[in-house]
């Protein structure tokens, strides 16, 4: 693998932060019975509580950059705003109330 | 020490990076040796920089029972959602990405608030909505006098 992908980077991401350890990928294996996780859904007892298919994971990958790129935006025309020509952390803190409530 | 071991959720690649030379544990999902390479020289903050790390702010109730600690964030700039308050009763700009509807009730509160903000004596909004109250509406508690706006 020379180089990084999408897609496994987001899979991984969002396993890091599943509360049920049969939330998984499509990699993974079908995760046996047992082990009642909180955010299981009552239809699928014995199946994958909920699978990040490719398609998901191409989506998430493509939210995420679109996720990145406007905060990126946001904080560079605020800056604009400002008159000047290097985004700061400060610019950034002015629009991210907005940006968290859009996302 | 890097700092990235003080975050929280230890991002999955200083994780790996740190521990052990980046050759041995590199996966598909992590950077390649040479993009560890780009992003160790031109983004990673280190302790030459004179930057502290931003965090976001952890999520608290104050009437609830908080399920995770808070961490003590002493090296770290924790970001401020509520220094620029004064900015936000008003839209920002937008690149691809509109503004929400909660988004747009966020900034009309913000709005309401800069416009009571000075306001002395009798509450506007509560001149406003007295006439429309019906009594069989609301769940009276113990004292039946109506509150006044404390503001």
């Amino acid at each position: 693998h020379p180089f990084l992908s999408p897609q496994d980077t987001v899979d991984r991401l969002l396993r890091l932060h599943f509360r049920d350890g049969r939330t998984r990928g499509t990699g993974a294996a079908a995760g046996g019975p047992g082990r009642a996780g909180p955010c299981r859904a009552p239809a699928s007892r014995n199946r994958l509580v909920l699978a990040v298919n490719a398609d998901a994971q191409l989506l998430m990958a493509e939210l995420l950059k679109v996720f990145v790129r406007e905060a990126a935006a946001r904080a560079a025309r605020q800056a604009q705003a400002e008159d000047l020509n290097k985004v700061d952390i400060e610019q950034l803190e002015k629009v991210l109330p907005q940006l968290l409530l859009d996302f | 020490e890097r700092r990235c071991s003080s975050l929280q959720h230890k991002s999955a690649l200083s994780a790996c990076v740190t521990g052990q030379k980046q050759t041995n544990c590199h996966e598909s999902w992590s950077l390649s040796p040479e993009e560890f390479e780009i992003w160790d020289r031109l983004y990673r903050i280190k302790e030459s920089d004179g930057i502290k790390e931003p965090v976001l702010p952890r999520v608290q109730f104050e009437t609830l029972e908080n399920l995770e600690e808070t961490p003590k964030e002493g090296a770290a700039r924790e970001l401020s959602l509520t220094e620029w308050s004064v900015w936000q009763n008003q839209p920002l700009p937008t690149s691809l990405v509109d503004h929400s509807d909660r988004c747009h009730l966020f900034i009309r509160a913000m709005e309401m608030m800069e416009l009571m903000r000075h306001q002395q004596g009798d509450c506007s909004y509560e001149q406003e909505l007295q006439p429309h109250l019906r009594m069989e509406d609301v769940n009276i508690p113990g004292n039946k006098r109506r509150g006044r706006c404390s503001r």
